[in-house]
This record gives structure tokens, C-alpha cells and sequence, in this order.
């Protein structure tokens, strides 16, 4: 049972607020920040956090998701075919969330920090790979595509690998997702872009389409168990939805790579201190 | 229009908006249910609905945590709405590999959901 609860909706939905704002210029999840900041500096439960956070993800997610299918970047066959594997993945990653001890669920979240935090430093530069090989199954299943890259004004072709492998590694990025509560952009978009050999931009834009359904597919047993309480997660949803629209406003303004240089610090700050309270020592 | 990564026009439309409208409706009833929970503040600790019936009642009763319930549902399938929406594209299209994959995905949705209430 849990005791008197001492925090606002009101300071919770300003945070959101800002980590919406933040989470969209970053390209990261807003729930990556929020969470560590709910649990470790405002002493909301953990399980209340990570609830909250499947919130966070859909509203956000379906905002850009909105945004990006116009502009066609994302590659929507690709995205319903790996929902395949995210959708499983997060069932298994909400039931075992309920299963293993809160220490254990700070220690992995600080884990996935850690990551999102190197993928966003390797991605500083965005390249592509042009006209690798067909794959037999992406063929049949036609996976490949091209877009408009409007910093390289040219449209680009390019041709998607090893979906199965794909579907392997989405599993994993699902279980996660399911587990913590976060959008897991970082696993998605190494799988898309590592293995599936799509460019970056594209990568991002389809981890950012599927999120929306990855989460709701965790959402469901996460509402039923309890752990998404209304007074933290509807300002979440309103503060991380209007976050995210101005931060899309703000993005051709704004230089992402000196927030990166200034965020990549504080992610790692957050992530030691997510895994000090892991290990009983916060 | 090449045949690589065909997405007909019209469901990328659809995605758009019937994303766009999950968001707005949530969105309202969200901010709904705030306010009143801002005037008539409820204990945190007060337990809150987590069945439909139940959250159907404190909605009846015009409990702030049933109206943000509320919003927090529409927007939880929001995303399921879109899944289900491309089903009927793809049949349209006659692409039957990718009607069964966005099934698979509508069941996996709908399964979770089930398993919430039974839960």
C-alpha cells in the first residue's frame, strides 16, 4: 500500500512539459528523463513511474508519428512488420516488470541510460548507406524505400537487410520497453540502422511510429495491475504532448548538436545516480 | 510511384489523423479531469479505478481520476485504432502477407488488454 504521496500534478506536468521539449530536440524519450526525476527526486514509486511512462510514450510518439508519416521518412511497412516482435516483447517485458524487485528495475533502467546515452554521442553524425544489396525476404515483403532528405536535398534510395534479424533484435528493444517503460529509441534505431542497413533518419523516424504501439501494447496489463495513477499520469500525457509540439517548433531554431554536448553529461549524471539507488546506496 | 515500400496515400492520411484525433480527444479529457482534480483535490494515496465498470462508475460520479481514466483509455487506443485502421488498407490493396501481419499486431493489442481486465 502506499503511503501519503506529497507532490503536485501541477510541478509534475511542468516538468513533463520541459522534458517533452527536451525529449523531442534530443530525439530521445522523454520518459528516460522523467522517470529517473520521479523517482529519485520526487520519491514517486517506481512502478507509478514506469506507468506513467507508457503514457508519456504514446502521447509523444503519436504526436511525431503524425508528423512524420506526412513527410513520409518513416517507413511505415517497416514499422508494422517489427511491431510484430515489439508487441510480444512488450507483454513479456510488463509481466516480468511485476515480477522482479525494484533494485533489479533501477539497475537495468540505469543500464538502458547508459546506452541511450553512447548511441546519441555515436549518432552525432548522421550518415547513410546507399544501395547495399537486396534481401530476398525485405524483396517479397517490400521493405525497402527511399525518402527526401531535406538537408541533403536529394531523395534517397536505399535498400533494407535482414528483417529477421530485425525482428530478433526488436524483441529484445520490446521486452524492454515493456519492462521500464521507456521508448527504447536507442535499441530500435541500432537494430533499423546496424542491421537492417536503413539510414539513420529513417531509422528514427520508424523506432518513433512503432513506439506508440509498442507501449500501448504494455500499457493495457500496466492499467490493470494499477501502476498508472491518474494524478501523475495525466500531466504527464498533457505536459509531454505539448513539450513535444513546441520542441518541434523550436527544433530549426535551435542547435541540436550543443544541447547533445550539454545533455550527454547529464544523462550519464542521472543514469549513476538511477543505479546508486539501485544498489541501496541513494 | 515505384513498387518498392508502396504505402498507399490514403493510409498514410489515416495514420496521421486518426493519431492526431486520439491525441486531442485525450488531450480535452485530460485537462477536464485535471481541473477538477486542481478544485476538488483527492488524496494521491485515495485508490483509483482500474477495471472498466469501475472507472464507468467514478465517471458517473464525475470523479476526477474516472474523467482522466477516460482520457488516459482513448489515448492508450489511439495507437490500436491505427493498427486496425491499416487491416482494412491492406485488404483493400489486396496485400494479404501484410493484412495477416497488422492482425497479428491488432491481437497481440487486443490480447494485452484482455489480460489487463481478467488481471
Amino acid at each position: 500500500m502506499v503511503t501519503e504521496l506529497t507532490y503536485s500534478p501541477l510541478l509534475i506536468l511542468v516538468l513533463s512539459y520541459f522534458f517533452g521539449i527536451l525529449g523531442s530536440l534530443l530525439g530521445l524519450g522523454g520518459a528516460l528523463f522523467l522517470t529517473p526525476v520521479l523517482t529519485i527526486f520526487m520519491g514517486v514509486p517506481i512502478h507509478y513511474a514506469i506507468g506513467a511512462g507508457f503514457i508519456s510514450i504514446i502521447a509523444t510518439s503519436s504526436g511525431s508519428a503524425a508528423a512524420y508519416v506526412r513527410d513520409r521518412i518513416s517507413n511505415i511497412r517497416v514499422g508494422m512488420f517489427l511491431e510484430i516482435a515489439t508487441t510480444v516483447g512488450a507483454i513479456t517485458g510488463a509481466y516480468l516488470s511485476g515480477l522482479i524487485s525494484n533494485q533489479l528495475l533501477f539497475i537495468v533502467f540505469s543500464g538502458m541510460m547508459f546506452f541511450s546515452a553512447y548511441m546519441m554521442f555515436r549518432n552525432r553524425h548522421v550518415e547513410f548507406v546507399e544501395n547495399a544489396e537486396e534481401d530476398a525476404l525485405a524483396e517479397k515483403l517490400q521493405l525497402s524505400g527511399h525518402y527526401v532528405d531535406k538537408a541533403l536535398h536529394r531523395d534517397i534510395a536505399y535498400k533494407t537487410q535482414k528483417p529477421l534479424q530485425g525482428l530478433g533484435l526488436m524483441f529484445v528493444a520490446g521486452i524492454l520497453s515493456g519492462l521500464l517503460g521507456i521508448g527504447n529509441g536507442a535499441l530500435k534505431v541500432l537494430a533499423m540502422d546496424q542491421i537492417m542497413k536503413m539510414p539513420v533518419k529513417v531509422s528514427s523516424a520508424t523506432s518513433n511510429f512503432m513506439m506508440g504501439v509498442t507501449a500501448a501494447a504494455s500499457a493495457g496489463v500496466f492499467f490493470a495491475r494499477g501502476d498508472i495513477h491518474p494524478a501523475i499520469a495525466a500531466p504527464v500525457a498533457l505536459g509531454m504532448m505539448l513539450g513535444a509540439m513546441t520542441g518541434s517548433r523550436i527544433m530549426n531554431r535551435l542547435r541540436a548538436k550543443t544541447l547533445r554536448t550539454i545533455f550527454v553529461p547529464i544523462l550519464l549524471l542521472i543514469a549513476a545516480q538511477m543505479f546508486l539507488k539501485g544498489l541501496g546506496v541513494l | 510511384m515505384d513498387k518498392a515500400g508502396k504505402v498507399p496515400r490514403d493510409l498514410e492520411l489515416l495514420i496521421s489523423n486518426t493519431l492526431r484525433t486520439g491525441l486531442i480527444a485525450c488531450g480535452l479529457i485530460t485537462l477536464i479531469g485535471l481541473v477538477r482534480l486542481q478544485l476538488a483535490p483527492v488524496g494521491l494515496s485515495q485508490s483509483f479505478p482500474t477495471t472498466l465498470p469501475g472507472i464507468w462508475q467514478a465517471l458517473r460520479a464525475l470523479h476526477p481520476y474516472g474523467i482522466i481514466d477516460v482520457g488516459l483509455i482513448v489515448l492508450i487506443l489511439t495507437p490500436l485504432f491505427r493498427v486496425a485502421a491499416s487491416v482494412f488498407v491492406y485488404l483493400r490493396e489486396r496485400d494479404y502477407t501484410f493484412v495477416a501481419i497488422t492482425l497479428f499486431v491488432l491481437t497481440m493489442l487486443i490480447i494485452s488488454f484482455a489480460l489487463g481486465k481478467a488481471g
